[in-house]
This record gives C-alpha cells, sequence and structure tokens, in this order.
C-alpha cells in the first residue's frame, strides 16, 4: 500500500490526503487535484470561519430571517439532518454553545445556565426548505427560528467532502483509491488490486492490539471520534452535558457524511440505542472503546468486522 | 419572515445592517451617491467614476417582466462560479449552457438542473445563438480571454446583453472592438470586476475613502495575489476531445486548453488572471488612470509555460491631491500573504480582501482626528483593540512604535461575491440603473493591466498618455 502514490492537501483546518492505487502517478496525481479543487470549493460554502461562507451568513441570520445558500450546503444541512434525526439527537451540529460552556470547565456545571444554552441548541432550530418559483427555479432556503443558534458543521462537512471529492475521482475514471480527511474518516473507492478492500485500522488507542487489527474497506467509510485521547469533552447533545464512559467510538457506513457524524454520535449514543439504530441500518457498524472501573481499555462491536 | 429571498430583496447585501448603521448617521447611503452624482471638480476622470450601489428592484415591477433568460459560454471553473451565484437571483432563469468541453457542460447542466433550471446543451456558440433567437435576453461569457471578443460581440450583435467575465480580452486591439461592438449595438456589455458591485468595497472606497476622507490624502496603495505552487491542470481520460475539435476550436493541444491561462494565444498570465481586479481598484481609488508603470517579472519557475509567474509592478497615478504610488505583486510560488488590498493614506489606511478574513479593518495614524464620530454614525466598527493602554500612574509610555488600533469595515456581504455584481448587470436590463463596471471601465482597467506585462518585457518604465484609456 505505501507503493501508491498518496497524495497531501491542506483544507478544513486538516491534512486531506488522496491515495490512488490504479493509475499512473501524474495520472493519480492530476485527479488527486481535480478533487482537492473539490473540497477547497466546499470549504468556502461551508467554513464558519470564512464571513463570506453560507455557513457563516447562516449564523449571522437572526430568527425569522431566511437566505438562498449553495445547492451543496443544503445537502450538508440536510445530511446532517437526517443524521440527527436518525440518531435520536445525539448527533447535532447546532450543539457548540455547549462544547463552549463545558471547555476548560472543571466544575459540574449550572443547570440553569446549561439549560438556557439548550434552547439555542437543535438543529430543528433551522428550517431548511426547497421553494420552486412559476418558472421551475428551486431556490434552497435556510431560516433561523430561534435566537442563538450556532451552525458548526465540523462534524460532517469534512466526510461530506470526501463523498463529493470522491464523484470527482469517479469522473476520472478512478476506481481504486482512499480519501482521507486527516485520519478523521476514511472512505474507500473499491480495494487495492487483488485485495477485499483497503486494508486500514481503527487507530488513535495507543498500545490496544484489538485496534491495530486490519479493516478491509471497500466503497464504504471508517470514521473514527475520540473524547478521551484528544483532551476533550464530548457534549451529548440530549442533555447539554458531557457523555461518559467512552473513550473512543469508530464507525462504518456507506458514506463519509454518514460515518463522520455517527462516530460523533456513537461517543453519547448508549449501546441500546446503538443496536436500535443498526436494526435500521444494517450498513452501519460501530466499535467502541469504553474503559473499565479498573482503568483498562476495553472494546465493544456492533457488527465491527475485522479482517482478520 | 423570509426577508431576504424575496424579489424585492433581490439586491439586499446586508442592508439592513447597512442601513442601521449608515441611515442611523443621518446621512444614509442616498446622500453618499447624491455626493457622487455628478464628478468631482478636479480631475480628468471619466469612466474610473465611482460605481452606483446595487439598487433594489422596485417592489410593484411585475414579477414576469423581471424573468431574464440567460445564456451562458464558458463553463469551465469561473462560469460555474457565476452560475451558483446567478441562480441565487430571483427572476433568472438559465435557458442555455455552451461549452467546447463535454466535462464542464455535463457539470455545469447537472447543476442547473439541480436547480430546477432545464438548459440546452450547445458546443459552439453560433448555434446557440441561432437556435436561442429570440428565447435568450441575455448572455454570460465566461470563456477563455482570447474568445470574449468574438463571443461578446457576437452576443450584442445578435441583440443579448453580455456579462463578460475580466479580462475583456488578452489583446487591447480586440477589447477596443468590444467598447464599439457595445457602443454600435446599445447593449448593455458588464465586464466581471466584480469587487465594484461589493457593498464592502463600496463603503471603504466610496464612503469612507472619498466621501469623509477617513485616511485623509491617500498617497499609496499596496496589493497582492499570492498563491501556493499548483499543479498543471488535467482531464478525465474520458472526456479527452479529438484534436480535430481542438483544432476547430484554435487550441494547439488539450494540455493547453486546460492550462490556456498560461499561454499567450489565449490568456494574459497570473497578473491579469489574478492582479486585474485588483489593480482595477487603484484607478477607483486615485479617481484616475495610471499615467505610469515599471514591472519585472518573469518565468522563472514553472518553465513549461509561456507567461511570467511572478510579475511585481509599480504604478504611478496623479490623484486630486497629488502623486500617488501603488504597488503590486502576483505570485504563483508561495501563498504567503494571500490576497488583499492596503490603501495608505496620512491619517490612516484600510486593508480590505475580498475574504473579509484576510482584509476588514481601517487603521487610524495618531495624527488623526479622533475616529469614534464615525463609529457613531456606524461607519466604522468599533476597534478591537484600543491602542491607548495608559495606566493611571504615568503619562506615557515608552515603547518601540505603537501599534495602529484596528477599525473593523462594518459592511458585511450576504452572498456569494459575484452576486451583488450580477444583481447590478440584471438590475440594468430589469429596471435600468446604471452599470457598475460598463464596457470603458473594463477596457481603461485592461490597459493598466496588459501594459504591466508589456514594462516587463521592456524592461523600462512606460508612460501612459491619457488617451490610451479612450476609445
Amino acid at each position: 500500500m505505501t507503493d501508491f502514490p498518496r497524495f497531501p492537501h491542506q483544507a478544513m483546518a486538516t491534512a486531506f490526503e488522496i491515495v490512488i492505487a490504479d493509475e499512473s502517478a501524474d495520472y493519480a496525481r492530476q485527479a488527486a487535484e481535480a478533487a482537492f479543487g473539490e473540497i477547497d470549493r466546499l470549504e468556502l460554502l461551508l467554513s464558519r470561519y470564512n464571513d463570506a461562507s453560507d455557513i457563516a451568513r447562516i449564523n449571522r441570520l437572526r430568527p425569522g430571517e431566511s437566505l438562498r445558500v449553495g445547492l451543496q450546503t443544503f445537502e450538508c444541512l440536510r445530511a446532517a439532518t437526517k443524521a440527527c434525526e436518525e440518531t435520536n439527537g445525539a448527533f447535532d451540529i447546532t450543539v457548540g454553545p455547549l462544547v463552549d460552556y463545558w471547555k476548560g470547565r472543571k466544575d459540574n456545571g449550572s443547570d440553569e445556565e446549561i439549560n438556557a444554552l439548550r434552547r439555542r441548541v437543535g438543529i430543528r432550530h433551522l428550517d431548511l426548505r426547497e421553494e420552486t418559483d412559476e418558472a421551475g427555479g428551486k431556490a434552497f432556503v435556510v431560516g433561523v427560528k430561534q435566537e442563538g443558534v450556532e451552525v458548526d458543521p465540523g462534524g460532517i462537512g469534512k466526510g461530506f467532502a470526501l463523498d463529493q471529492a470522491a464523484g470527482v475521482l469517479r469522473d476520472w475514471s478512478i476506481c481504486c483509491a482512499l480519501l482521507d480527511s486527516g485520519g478523521s474518516t476514511l472512505l474507500a473507492l473499491g480495494a487495492t488490486p487483488g485485495e477485499e478492500g483497503w486494508p486500514v485500522s481503527a487507530g488513535g488507542v495507543p498500545d490496544h492490539p484489538e485496534l491495530a487489527r486490519r479493516v478491509l474497506l471497500r466503497d464504504r467509510a471508517l470514521s473514527s471520534s475520540g473524547g478521551e485521547f484528544q483532551g476533550r469533552h464530548v457534549i451529548d447533545p440530549r442533555t447539554g452535558r458531557p457523555a461518559e464512559g467512552k473513550a473512543a467510538a469508530w464507525s462504518l457506513a456507506p458514506t463519509a457524511a454518514e460515518a463522520d457524524a455517527l462516530s460523533t454520535a456513537f461517543l453519547v449514543m448508549s449501546e441500546t440505542e446503538i443496536e436500535r439504530y443498526r436494526a435500521h441500518h444494517s450498513s452501519a457498524a460501530a466499535l467502541l472503546a469504553v474503559r473499565s472501573a479498573a482503568g483498562a481499555i476495553q472494546t465493544r462491536s456492533f457488527g465491527f468486522a475485522f479482517a482478520d | 419572515m423570509s426577508e431576504r429571498n424575496t424579489p424585492e430583496a433581490s439586491s439586499e447585501w446586508s442592508r439592513r445592517d447597512f442601513l442601521r448603521s449608515a441611515a442611523s448617521a443621518g446621512a444614509g447611503w442616498a446622500l453618499g451617491q447624491a455626493a457622487f452624482a455628478q464628478p468631482p471638480a478636479s480631475g480628468p476622470l471619466s469612466a474610473s467614476q465611482p460605481a452606483s450601489m446595487p439598487s433594489s428592484a422596485p417592489a410593484s415591477a411585475p414579477r414576469k417582466a423581471d424573468q431574464v433568460n440567460v445564456g451562458i459560454i464558458g463553463v469551465g471553473e469561473q462560469g460555474r462560479v457565476l452560475i451558483e451565484a446567478a441562480v441565487r437571483i430571483p427572476g433568472v432563469r438559465f435557458k442555455a449552457v455552451c461549452d467546447i468541453w463535454p466535462y464542464s457542460q455535463k457539470l455545469a447542466a447537472g447543476r442547473l438542473k439541480s436547480y430546477g433550471h432545464d438548459v440546452t446543451v450547445y458546443e459552439d456558440y453560433r448555434d446557440m445563438l441561432d437556435k436561442e433567437k429570440g428565447a435568450i435576453d441575455a448572455a454570460i461569457v465566461a470563456t477563455p480571454d482570447w474568445m470574449h471578443a468574438e463571443h461578446a460581440m457576437a452576443c450584442m450583435q445578435a441583440g443579448l446583453h453580455v456579462y463578460c467575465e475580466k479580462e475583456m480580452s488578452n489583446s487591447l486591439e480586440k477589447a477596443k472592438q468590444m467598447v464599439l461592438a457595445q457602443r454600435a449595438t446599445g447593449r448593455k456589455l458588464q465586464i466581471g470586476h466584480q469587487r465594484r458591485s461589493n457593498p464592502r468595497y463600496l463603503h471603504a472606497i466610496n464612503k469612507l475613502i472619498h466621501e469623509v476622507k477617513l485616511l485623509g490624502r491617500v498617497t499609496h496603495a499596496n496589493a497582492q495575489w499570492n498563491r501556493a505552487v499548483t499543479e498543471e491542470l488535467g482531464w478525465a481520460k474520458t472526456y479527452e476531445l479529438s484534436q480535430e475539435t481542438l483544432n476547430q476550436y484554435g487550441y494547439a493541444t488539450m494540455r493547453e486548453f486546460r492550462n490556456w491561462r498560461w499561454f499567450k494565444k489565449y490568456g494574459g498570465g497570473p497578473i491579469v488572471d489574478l492582479g486585474s481586479h485588483q489593480i482595477d481598484l487603484f484607478s477607483w481609488v486615485f479617481l484616475n488612470n495610471p499615467k505610469s508603470v515599471t514591472a519585472s517579472g518573469g518565468t522563472d519557475y514553472y518553465k513549461n509555460y509561456e507567461w511570467y509567474d511572478n510579475v511585481m509592478a509599480i504604478y504611478e497615478f496623479d490623484a486630486p491631491e497629488g502623486v500617488a504610488r501603488a504597488f503590486y505583486q502576483v505570485l504563483t510560488t508561495t501563498a504567503h500573504g494571500l490576497f488583499y488590498e492596503v490603501f495608505m493614506g496620512v491619517d490612516g489606511s484600510i486593508e480590505i480582501s475580498e475574504i473579509p478574513s484576510s482584509g476588514n479593518n481601517a487603521f487610524r495614524e495618531s495624527r488623526a482626528p479622533e475616529w469614534d464620530k464615525w463609529a457613531r454614525m456606524g461607519l466604522l466598527g468599533r476597534t478591537k483593540a484600543p491602542p491607548v493602554s495608559l495606566t493611571s500612574e504615568v503619562i506615557a509610555d515608552a515603547r518601540p512604535t505603537k501599534p495602529l488600533g484596528a477599525w473593523p469595515l462594518p459592511v458585511q456581504l450576504a452572498k456569494p461575491a459575484h452576486q451583488p455584481h450580477l444583481e447590478n448587470f440584471f438590475d440594468s436590463i430589469r429596471y435600468g440603473v446604471p452599470l457598475n463596471c460598463p464596457a470603458e471601465i473594463g477596457y481603461e482597467t485592461a490597459v493598466a493591466v496588459l501594459r504591466a506585462n508589456d514594462a516587463v518585457e521592456a524592461a523600462r518604465r512606460l508612460e501612459f498618455k491619457p488617451e490610451e484609456f479612450k476609445v
């Protein structure tokens, strides 16, 4: 795998990488550049740090206001809404105010303050609608229904970008590629020649043999989220409080956007909830790293298949 | 409920924000505009006049009459940027897409279909003009620079209003023909220097620099567009054009077709592709065209291209209050500093960029009259870091050069950067508002920009005669 040409690219505050297995290095480089071009265009739409992006504009709306956004912004927000609904609110791109509240906090927080912030949290405060004018033209409109709503597509945007970039690679007739958004989400197109899939692993947890095992990824995505190893709180949008008990979570799903959102959701969902989710989404799988009372890391698999 | 997506609000840049800031000043935008309705008493300025604000459509205008049917010629990277901005403008209806490359056709037509615009796809623009006769009112031209004149003139001669990307042409002779064709046909011709319609730039230049003279006499400008090393553009193998098609449309090879910006036949190189937008601002700020340009540059890094991959140029202007100089650099081997423009006057500077995070502040010189009044009037945001840091125990503190306080510019753009300029074009068609970048201004900028390449080649200072800018 190390022999395949790898192409790096900085975007969305992370290091993207594309590995292409079935083309000459020159062709692969140009294809990767075209795919990165798509990721850069998406960053212009989705970055909340760029005042000119669709997301920054949404974040400046006041209750009752709405604006037209680009198709891809709308699709990303629609995917985020779907993920929120299907995870019963465990994934929510408006959780930012609560994350900020808990950043660096050592005490238990105040119920009053948390409840005040919770009123600003919830993707239901966004109104996504497709409007058709009399000539048939469609407008993708996003409205805001609540004061202080902050959209941060960080938990799904990079995965969404990988899916769009994969579309560019398909246009370039590339069948075997691995797309990586800074290690947080991997998306496989096809497999490495002669293999069942791209050999990858669930990384990020030191010294744990289970997690070094190979996963063969083919036409789907693997994503990871961790609280403990990144030294930050993971907030459950439903309670407004840090989710306890899981060191990291990995997800497998058909698209990178879904996998990206699910790895975050799995960190805060109970095991019963994860099982319930999988009952409706047989193509999804979860792997959890849980710290036991004694302090050891144990893994829990929900349909998560290792290759060996 | 929805304020920004109604037809009445089609030109609604952060209008409310602006009105709150400007109107509360008791001056309002209308006054600002009126102040510019007449040319300044001094100065030979003609077409570099400050632009008008994008206007709002009259609420009473009948809905049907609002619809403008559009064909777009050239739907590569830039054409698709314009599509994404134009589909957000109510009443704009794409009917036709023309491009010689099936890959661009596919991406553009597919995206337009998602926006509910069913378009007919053409390879040859003559075919489009023939078949769409009477069905389209306007054309957007976003083809490689060397074809702008042919495409824009044919469209105007077919009765269409035209939004043509900058640079008008890579040949001044052809650019001149475009101005003449515009005059002969009486059609609208807007050139795509979109900062001319950007409310942030209109506020900074028309309001702050010209009207309230925030910076005092502006003596210098400095602008740059730097970008990292880029790969040569390739193409998906199933979308390679046949040599016959390439020959038919004047491209030597697929490689030259994809990388046309680097070749003299088709484009003007980085100072034209990137610099033109910013050099265009110099004459807007200094209320005159340049009187000379000195430049250096070369094909120093990319050995397989024809155009200079880096240019540094110095322009001199006879501004209304005296000589002003502007430095411009375009580098294609480093992203250092990205892209922005700075206008420097004796009382302060304004640093601005199309991307607000790269520039959106005014900086006050300590000699300047206090700026709080402008902040109270809403013309400036509140200073982020007040430069005064005296404690009660001391009268002054000693430190190497005090940093200038940053005062954020208060206007935000609530839409994609190209949208206000397209709105100005469509509002000009629909309601007769003046174009912010008509052919004459586009031509003046083309002279200033293309002559910088000549100055590099000549390796000496080139003087401009005022009549060079006239057609």
